[in-house]
């Protein structure tokens, strides 16, 4: 078995077409190598810029809590340096939110996104591995078993004293090493290229999600090369294996993501700015009519009998605004999670969302965004809350959008150093949750190639070399 | 001859399990893609309209002319289920502000910014893979193969020429692969004419027949590829690879490829250092604003002003006031109107730039992938349907021109200083809450400014006059009409591309050792 996997592996490297595109995957690897390189440096130097920014707007607030409470900071997601595995739109998705003491405003983006750029999908592992590679593994699995026949050696071969199990395995672990040489030499490339430009920190923690995600690729590329073989020992004419192989790729890389958008975005709605707009005013009608207009009233002082009213009033309108604004955020977290549930039906789609939840990019990477920036608003809230308890000369009555009503928090300096800051709390992970290892997509993948696996194990078995 | 020879390639194709596979494949995506789109579009279509109903009744029921924020828009195109383009990215509506020149549209409804990533599932983009691909499988071993099989010799000991066999194959290819290609489409025009209700007009019909005959073009390169790797090599598996090779990188890698380098070759400025040049030119106006406000809040300072009397605001309120302090207030608004006017051209102006940067981007991209087909199939089924940057960028150049316009007719009818408002959601200590007290003073203040200064019907909201239909002037998008003029260039690219793929075919062709 292992001298039939020599010499499927020997042919593979040995053989112009493989070459070819071992070369192409290779160019492709360098590629990502040096356009992540470039883009995370940017990306960084923009987060620094705009996080050093709004530290200095804080310390110029921290000279009244008041202010400080109220005040909007934006809170941007740190771009990922793992990107260059699983890009998920790291520079097109919202990366930032709007947040002060008292609630988590609108989404921003602050990255350097071109609207006016086609787009037509990014060039990191996900999309070499998950399309390209897997596109190799169909060409040099398709011949396999009929293509053999066809050349007229397939005779030859089993008249070999092994089993046709055991010549099958040969040669797929054959296939599998010439594909798994060319993707490592690649991902050390690409790596390389990243940890001499100093993108990749070489920490145990990104050691181990680049293990990860080298074993899931390898998964992957396993999967595609035995559904090609499968394929290769189910019909007798190699063009027609290869139109069936062709068929398939097309449907899992192009077709299920595409379909799997398609019916997201028809089974949950979302809605429009003008709509949101709309919504809110109208939450504000009803709250206007609850409420008497009494309790709207300030009265210019902090201690005054109708505080309480007037807070409560402020409470529920941010409350209603906060609640029209979250459900759509939610709506569009919940169609975005549908593409990725749906994708899953796709080997590719499965690796390119394990990848997301490895690295916190895509739709998982902003879900930790807005955790995180909740988090961090009930901190600065409780610090506000704190810092305030002190002061005995207000009366202790925190409220959104109270920076008018100057005296109902303490407008009394605060100690900068003490201001809770999200740039350190994130690096110091005290923000984002622990990233789940994407054990499940792994056994999907195992239970895949199994399954494939063993339909060609049968194909073979009961081939027909004549 | 050449009738012979066309119709054995064309009758040895049909028969053919890659045909077969074309098209059901081509057939069945489409279909599912227009079904989903088509819904999406007529979902869209209504939310324009109702949204256009609430933005024109808004605009008509608005009394205050600083609250006047006419929404001009162009509905989603319907051509857009063929090739969704940029249109919801880019957004179709614009709210008018006094103060901002229009940089986006995104009032529409949009795309879900979580997908932004995830390219779109169209006929172009079937179209893109689909059809490229077979037009490759259906021809990779039209010479080699036949040479294996020993018919080629047969084929070129009769009194054709190989130039005549040649072409053929080609034609052969390319009208078989065009066979699948226009039944999709049937389908789909049958699709959204009976199940969605869309009927298209003259303009639409000949901006599909446009595409086409673009796609024609398009799978006709692929063909001619095929035919090309086939007489280069001797073996067909070898003219496969070769084909599918050239495909990978056409197709799919030098577009990625072109924009990934762009965005390295050509950087866009960092987003927080645009952001703070525009907040450097705000605090100057800002602070012009409030040197003029400074000078008439010291004339103000005795004639009991109370509230939030700020040019600041984007709406400038007076809360509670004499009518001496009103006037002022009018006139402080006056002075302020033109220089907030001046910031938000310059702010235009530094987002002009920021503009122009990612269009030169976008270029470099689309120059990086000029060998690459598919970029050119795009450009023509974008400009098409209407959902190209172009397109968008025309209907944008009309809003400003719109919004100039509204401004001008605001002045020259004297609307400029008319822009505050009495609210009383704050009221003066030794008022109170007393309703009886409130009204007098209410009634006090009515009085007062009817005799001093002709304000009789400015004091509250409700008793302004409906603003006169002409304040708000016509929007006119010429945009319109797909940009025929533009799709050339792209046509003649694709053109070039198939000559120089077809001569190549021809002369490897005839070079071949038929044996």
């Amino acid at each position: 078995m292992l001298l039939i996997a020599r010499r499927q592996l020997m042919d593979g490297l040995r053989d112009a077409k493989f070459l070819f595109f071992a070369t192409l995957v290779l160019v492709v690897f360098t590629a990502n190598g040096f356009i992540y390189s470039d883009w995370y440096s940017k990306s960084i130097h923009d987060w620094n810029y705009a996080s050093s920014n709004n530290l200095k707007v804080v310390q110029e607030r921290a000279d009244n809590l008041q202010e400080l409470a109220n005040h909007e900071q934006m809170m941007v997601k740190p771009p990922s340096a793992l990107a260059f595995i699983a890009d998920g739109g790291e520079q097109m998705l919202p990366n930032a939110f709007k947040v002060n003491a008292f609630y988590v405003g609108s989404v921003q983006k602050l990255s350097r996104d071109n609207k006016v750029l086609p787009v037509l999908g990014a060039l990191d592992w996900s999309f070499i591995v998950g399309n390209l590679m897997t596109f190799v593994a169909a060409l040099i699995g398709f011949g396999t078993i009929c293509g053999e026949k066809r050349d007229g050696t397939l005779r030859l071969l089993l008249s070999y004293p092994i089993s046709r199990i055991k010549l099958v395995t040969g040669k797929l672990i054959g296939l599998a090493f010439a594909l798994i040489i060319v993707f490592l030499l690649g991902a050390a490339i690409s790596l390389s290229i990243l940890i001499f430009n100093g993108v990749l920190p070489l920490t145990p923690e990104v050691g181990y999600k680049i293990g990860w995600a080298v074993l899931t690729s390898v998964l992957c590329l396993l999967f595609a090369l035995t559904v090609s073989v499968a394929v290769s020992a189910l019909v007798h004419n190699p063009a027609v294996a290869m139109v069936i192989i062709m068929i398939g790729w097309v449907f899992f890389v192009f077709a299920i993501p595409g379909l799997a958008r398609l019916i997201a975005e028809q089974s949950v709605e979302i809605k429009s700015k003008f709509e949101i707009q709309q919504e809110v005013n109208a939450a504000y009608d009803s709250i206007d009519q609850e409420i008497p207009a009494s309790w709207k009233i300030w009265y210019g002082e902090p201690f005054h009998e109708s505080v309480p009213n007037r807070a409560e009033w402020r409470r529920r309108t941010v409350a209603a605004m906060l609640k029209v604004i979250d459900d759509s955020l939610q709506k569009n977290i919940n169609q975005a999670e549908v593409v990725n549930w749906l994708s899953i039906a796709s080997p590719v789609g499965l690796l390119d969302s394990a990848f997301q939840e490895l690295n916190g990019t895509g739709v998982h990477g902003f879900k930790q965004l807005l955790s995180a920036t909740r988090r961090y608003r009930s901190q600065l809230y409780n610090f506000v809350k704190e810092i305030d308890s002190r002061d005995k000369e207000t009366p202790h009555i925190l409220y959104p959008y109270s920076r008018g009503d100057r005296g109902v928090i303490s407008t009394k300096p605060v100690n900068v150093n003490s201001v809770p800051r999200y740039q350190e709390l994130w690096l110091a992970g005290g923000l984002a949750p622990e990233s789940d290892l994407p054990l499940t997509h792994l056994i999907i993948l195992v239970l895949g190639i199994l399954q494939a696996g063993i339909i060609a194990l049968i194909a073979v078995a009961r081939y027909d070399p004549r | 001859m050449f009738s012979v020879l066309l119709q054995k390639e064309i009758r040895e194709q049909i028969q053919t399990f890659r045909f077969a596979a074309l098209l059901i494949t081509l057939f069945g995506l489409t279909v599912l893609s227009v079904w989903v789109l088509g819904d999406d579009y007529v979902r869209r279509r209504d939310t324009y309209n109702k949204l256009a109903e609430q933005a024109a009744i808004q605009t008509r029921e608005c009394k205050v002319p600083s609250l006047l924020q006419p929404v001009v828009h162009y509905p989603p195109s319907a051509l857009g289920i063929f090739a969704k383009g940029e249109e919801k990215r880019l957004g179709n509506a614009v709210t008018i502000d006094r103060w901002a020149v229009p940089r986006d549209a995104s009032d529409s409804l949009m795309d879900n910014e979580l997908l932004a990533a995830q390219p779109s599932f169209d006929f172009l983009a079937i179209l893109t893979v689909v059809a490229s691909l077979f037009g490759v499988l259906l021809t990779y071993d039209s010479i080699s193969g036949e040479r294996e099989r020993g018919t080629l010799k047969q084929l070129c000991s009769t009194t054709t020429g190989r130039g005549a066999i040649f072409t053929a194959k080609f034609v052969a290819g390319s009208l078989i692969l065009l066979v699948p290609i226009l039944i999709s489409l049937l389908m789909m025009v049958l699709i959204l004419q009976f199940f969605h209700n869309i009927a298209f007009t003259a303009m639409q019909w000949l901006s599909i027949a446009l595409m086409v005959l673009s796609a024609f073009i398009y799978g006709a390169i692929f063909i001619a590829l095929g035919i090309l790797c086939s007489a280069l090599v001797r073996r067909a598996s070898i003219s496969l690879i070769l084909a599918l090779l050239i495909w990978t990188i056409s197709v799919i890698l030098v577009p990625r490829i072109g924009s990934g380098l762009a965005t390295t070759i050509h950087p866009l400025p960092s987003p927080s250092e645009v952001d703070s040049l525009k907040k450097v030119t705000e605090e100057e106006t800002r602070r012009q604003a409030e040197d003029q406000e400074r000078l008439i809040r010291s004339k103000t300072k005795d004639m009991g002003f109370w509230g939030t009397f700020s040019t600041t605001y984007r709406q400038p309120i007076l809360r509670w006031g004499t009518p001496e302090a009103f006037r002022l207030f009018q006139e402080a608004t006056r002075i302020a109107e033109p220089l907030w006017q001046r910031r938000a051209e310059v702010v235009w102006n530094l987002e002009k730039e920021h503009e122009a940067e990612l269009v030169a981007q976008a270029e470099l991209a689309d120059w990086l992938s000029l060998v690459s087909p598919s970029s050119h199939l795009r450009r023509i089924f974008n400009t098409l349907s209407g959902t190209s940057y172009e397109y968008y960028s025309e209907f944008m150049e009309d809003a400003r021109r719109f919004r100039r316009a509204f401004l001008d007719n605001l002045e020259s009818k004297g609307y400029f200083g008319r822009n505050s408002l009495f609210f009383v959601t704050q009221i003066p200590m030794e008022v109170g809450l007393d309703p009886e007290k409130l009204n007098a003073r209410l009634d006090a203040i009515r009085n007062n400014l009817g005799e001093g200064a002709g304000w009789e019907d400015v004091i509250s909201e409700d008793n302004w006059d409906p603003l006169p239909s002409d304040i708000v002037p016509a929007f006119e998008f010429k945009g319109d009409q797909p940009q025929l003029e533009l799709v050339l260039g792209p046509f003649s690219s694709l053109a070039v591309i198939l000559t120089v793929l077809f001569l190549a075919g021809l002369f490897a062709f005839h070079r071949y050792d038929i044996r």
